[in-house]
């Protein structure tokens, strides 16, 4: 039958485990949350998925979702937006696609991953469309391009006009078809050896504002790519780039044809005037030309140029304009206290560019109105968010100061992440007209960008609260260790006492009564005196080997006997000393490294060392005795030999020392042999396997026992 | 209770071993250029990947989308270090703005090799420069400039570049040596240079359009750009030769709208910054700056093996970088 406490222990254990095993399931599912936080099903990959902000991660450029698809309103180089949705393998992409400028390249990026901001920082392939040369290209970026194929487009790019790329890719092999305005479709495959099998997609662009449209993601196959034609990789030097510009002459014409237009577009508009000319020129003044940079968007339209910031208002015709676009604006230029705005204002976009870079200010330095109306940089800690139907407001505050912000939703902000107590920058407009601020805040920001530059701090009352907790829980974890520690010892000693009760029924208990016997035998003896005497020497003789017995249970109980040579030397010790100058020859030796082993076997081994070192000095009659000792990491083996008289069979078989050291070997685990030769001598032979990491524990020991040595003599 | 001691210690070291293998090899060297695809810099990362994988290195390449982003700049170079690469090499886009960074890199014992810039702080065990040499560069330019003009005109410079050491030296260097090979040639209008190639092609405009001017000298790649656009968008064909520096189009070379461009040989700097990098890393001293010859490009020499070279970057397979 098990012990109860056994079982106990076993279901503790497996409760523990299970326990153990639950909360590295629901560590697994959170990570797995965090990193893709939507893993929608192929049918969700189209329409209403695209336009959710939280389906995205951004880097670069500046990204909106509208009604008809997705805008990059930004020129930046490389700039791109990838899907937090899970990796796909196989798969192919249909998207429709409008670049803006006669420069620039727009497409698509599947099986991408390690994506950071910067012009080629990804891994995965790029399939995109280039205006500046009219051609397609299909290449691949691993932190620096490799182009894999390009080819011309048949006519020259519309800025206007919607290209629709439909892209494959199927194991290691690639293809794109690219359907122009005009409805001539140009195509072209590679198969890549080394490829890329498996990950994210996304939309990219450089070099010029784009849009997307009618994005549909699905699953692809052989029959797929069979059916996109037998369009063949093109790697002609007649349509090889150089990065943005094409090799060969031929292309070289239509680049330099883009470039032109290019050029033309930037340059100096004659007939502006500076924005600060008519600032101390009080009255309204006709048919006025300024040419600025766009930096900030209805309601409140910003004009900045070198020489400062207008206003313009009644904006006619109603022209789609974005941040940074450079635009030539005609209207009625009013100035009054020093501020002047521009009524009745004709737009005209000559070129799109990056927003000038705004200025660092402080909440504080923006009441004093210096900055006001300019593109400024300011840092604010959340109060409050709050979501608006085509946008979001923010309250802020930094320093003394309490400010509002607002802005459109884009790819960059994800307002439900966002909590109160983190610290933002905003880029944008600073406003002090009534209307935006309704006289409760100094100013309001009129937001393109809001970065988050840190969560709110670790100390807010709820984490305070969680960590109180932890601490608890840890205290409750540490209690319990230390209850089962205890209960641990205390099991421990109590096994031990029991050991200990048993050894002295068999051995002394033993003797007890046979000295009892004797003596009451000796009492009530009536043959003769001599067979009295006989009953005392009987007890006499129990007497002493009652003695031998217990000297040997204390010997045994010394906890000096934990190295391996310990053994060995205390085993040599008790044979000289059995012996008492007797010309008995002991041979003590130690093979291996010397090490500390556990308790039990140091325990059997010398026990089952010291009856074998008995029986061959005061049994056998030996001359000889050799006592070996071989540690190797996974065992331990000890040999007694002696050259005496040798054990006879029957003695081997009914002896009870015999059978007293092969139960303490079989109590180890150990392998027990005793041998007799022909012409005498006897092995007693035992091998004890060792557990694997007894030889870590010991050099651990060793090294605290160095340690704690070290620390109290030095 | 010893062997689950036992097997407690050993899947504690096993943790630690895992946790220790989250920090980066310091086999991997980190190249942050200004900018990144474009033809100044790629050679240059073709020139760094060709030596680590000789070496045995691994290289992570990256830098801001535009050049002139000295924050994101920045802050690339803060991230690198807290990944531990083995070792930076770092192209600042302003001289003064990056000292900090790279003094802090190399206080806490990462070897920094600097390019394309005097940064200040003289080089010592962590730190190096390998360089363009300005010298032999505004040599080249004041020589071609000379033989255009057949020793005599006017000429205007664009785009000086006062935020970095290099870019002013270039200048005062380029000013000195035209007055040794050329005293009679007359530079009649500076301007500042900028990343904005709008702007430059704005003030190159204005320069055209005063026919005050034989020759434009573009201090920059983005100064270079701008005055052969100022050219393509004029009304009136201009006689007006542009000699450039800093590698950034072919194709106006090839039609003739830019005379020349000075070019930093990038591929041999990337190179050599790595092999210097890499001795740093053992300990090895190396040159405190090394000064690499730059070429002149024209429409002669497109196609000589030496310009070819810093071209092969298209073919490199970046995958085992």
């Amino acid at each position: 039958m098990k012990p109860v406490g056994s079982t106990r222990r076993k279901k503790v254990w497996l409760a523990a485990s299970a326990l153990l095993l639950l909360s590295l399931i629901v560590c697994a599912g959170l990570a797995i949350r965090l990193r893709y936080r939507f893993v929608p099903s192929e049918r969700d990959l189209q329409g209403g998925y695209f336009s959710r902000s939280d389906s995205w991660n951004a880097l670069g450029g500046s990204w909106i979702a509208n009604a008809n698809g997705i805008d990059n309103d930004s020129g930046e180089r490389g700039a791109k937006l990838i899907t937090r949705a899970a990796p796909r393998k196989d798969l192919q992409i249909d998207v429709d696609i409008q670049i803006a400028e006669p420069i620039g390249v727009a497409g698509v990026i599947l099986r991408s991953s390690g994506e950071e901001d910067g012009v080629d920082a990804y891994r995965g392939y790029f399939a995109g469309i280039r205006s500046m040369d009219s051609s397609i290209e299909l290449g691949r970026a691993d932190f620096g391009w490799h182009a894999l194929a390009q080819v011309a487009l048949p006519g020259t790019p519309d800025s206007q006009g919607w290209f629709h790329m439909h892209v494959i890719a199927v194991g290691c092999r690639l293809g794109m078809t690219v359907t122009a305005p005009s409805g001539e479709a140009t195509a072209l495959r590679v198969d890549d050896e080394k490829c890329i099998r498996s990950g994210s997609f996304g939309l990219r662009s450089s070099f010029s504002s784009a849009k997307w449209k009618n994005l549909r993601v699905t699953g692809a196959s052989d029959g797929d790519l069979a059916a996109m034609g037998n369009a063949t990789a093109s790697t002609a030097d007649d349509d090889r780039f150089l990065l943005s510009e094409p090799l060969s002459a031929k292309a070289a014409g239509r680049f330099a044809a883009s470039m032109r237009v290019e050029a033309v577009k930037h340059r100096i508009q004659p007939g502006a005037t500076p924005i600060s000319f008519y600032r101390l020129l009080p009255g309204p003044h006709t048919n006025v030309t300024i040419v600025g940079s766009i930096i900030s968007l209805p309601p409140v339209v910003d004009i900045q140029d070198s020489t400062g910031t207008i206003l313009v208002s009644n904006i006619k015709p109603d022209v789609p304009i974005k941040l940074g676009d450079v635009v030539e604006a005609r209207g009625t230029l009013v100035s009054d206290h020093f501020r002047s705005w521009l009524e009745d204002a004709t737009l005209r976009v000559l070129w799109s560019d990056e927003p000038y870079p705004p200025l660092v200010v402080t909440a504080e330095q923006l009441t004093g109105g210096t900055y006001r109306g300019r593109l400024i940089e300011v840092e604010g800690t959340l109060i409050s968010a709050q979501h608006l139907a085509d946008g979001y407001e923010l309250v802020l505050k930094d320093g003394d100061q309490t400010f509002k912000a607002f802005g459109q939703s884009d790819f960059h902000l994800d307002l439900a992440a966002l909590e109160p107590g983190s610290r933002l920058r905003l880029r944008g407009n600073a406003i002090a007209l009534d209307q935006f601020t309704h006289g409760v805040y100094p100013f309001t920001v009129a937001a393109d960008r809001v970065d988050l530059i840190s969560p709110p701090p670790w100390w807010s009352p709820i984490h305070i609260v969680w960590l109180a907790l932890g601490c608890l829980v840890l205290a409750v974890c540490v209690l319990w260790g230390l209850h089962r520690v205890q209960a641990w010892h205390v099991r421990s000693l109590l096994k031990e006492r029991e050991e200990l009760a048993f050894e002295m029924h068999d051995t002394l208990a033993q003797s007890f009564t046979g000295i009892a016997y004797q003596l009451q035998a000796a009492t009530m003896e009536t043959r003769g005196q001599q067979e009295v005497r006989a009953h005392v020497e009987n007890a006499l003789d129990l007497v002493r080997m009652s003695h031998k017995e217990a000297s040997r249970t204390i010997a045994a109980l010394r906890p000096q006997y934990r190295a391996a040579s310990d053994i060995v030397a205390a085993l040599k010790e008790l044979a000289e000393r059995l012996s008492d100058g007797g010309n008995l020859h002991v041979k003590a030796q130690v093979e291996g490294k010397d090490v500390e082993l556990p308790l039990t076997v140091t325990d059997a081994l010398f026990r089952i060392g010291q009856e074998a070192v008995t029986n061959a000095v005061q049994h056998a009659d030996c001359r000889n005795l050799k006592i070996f000792l071989a540690l190797t990491v996974s065992h331990a083996r000890l040999i007694v030999q002696d050259d005496g008289n040798g054990i006879s069979p029957q003695a081997q078989s009914n002896g009870l020392g015999i059978a007293g050291m092969k139960n303490r070997a079989s109590k180890i685990k150990a392998h027990f042999d005793c041998t007799t030769g022909a012409i005498g001598g006897t092995c007693v032979k035992v091998v004890a396997p060792l557990p694997p990491a007894s030889g870590f524990m010991s050099k651990a020991r060793a090294f605290a026992k160095a340690a704690f040595t070290h620390q109290y003599l030095h | 209770m010893a062997k689950r001691i036992s097997i407690a210690a050993v899947a504690w070291g096993l943790a630690i071993t895992g946790l220790s293998g989250c920090r980066n090899q310091s086999s991997t060297i980190a190249v942050i250029p200004r900018t990144t695809a474009t033809l100044l810099w790629e050679p240059m990362h073709l020139g760094a990947a060709e030596e680590a994988r000789e070496s045995g290195m691994h290289v992570y390449w990256n830098a801001p989308a535009g050049e002139g982003d000295v924050e994101k700049q920045l802050n690339e170079f803060s991230s690198c270090l807290a990944r531990h690469y083995g070792g930076i090499i770092f192209a600042p886009d302003e001289t003064l703005a990056s000292r900090s960074v790279v003094l802090d890199a190399v206080r806490s014992k990462t070897p920094v090799v600097v390019v394309d810039d005097q940064l200040g702080p003289p080089a010592g065990p962590f730190l190096s420069y390998v360089s363009s040499d300005e010298v032999a560069g505004a040599q080249l330019a004041a020589q071609r400039l000379a033989t255009l003009l057949h020793g005599r005109g006017a000429i205007a410079i664009i785009g000086i570049n006062t935020r970095l050491e290099s870019g002013i030296s270039r200048e005062e260097e380029f000013e000195r040596i035209l007055g040794q090979v050329a005293p009679s040639i007359q530079i009649v209008r500076r301007s500042f240079g900028d990343p904005n190639v709008t702007h430059q092609q704005q003030i190159a405009q204005e320069i055209l359009e005063s026919q005050k001017v034989n020759a434009i000298l573009a201090m920059t790649g983005e100064a270079t750009r701008g005055a052969y656009f100022a050219k393509l968008a004029a009304a009136s064909p201009a006689d007006v030769a542009i000699v450039g520096f800093d590698q950034d189009m072919l194709t106006p070379i090839r039609s003739g709208e830019v005379d020349s461009v000075v070019l930093q040989n990038t591929r041999e700097i990337g190179r050599i910054a790595t092999a210097n990098l890499n001795a740093e890393m053992h300990g090895k001293r190396v040159p405190p700056i090394t000064l690499v010859p730059p070429l002149l490009l024209t429409r002669e020499n497109m196609d000589d093996p030496q310009i070819k070279r810093l071209l092969e970057f298209n073919e490199f397979d970046w995958s085992e970088q």
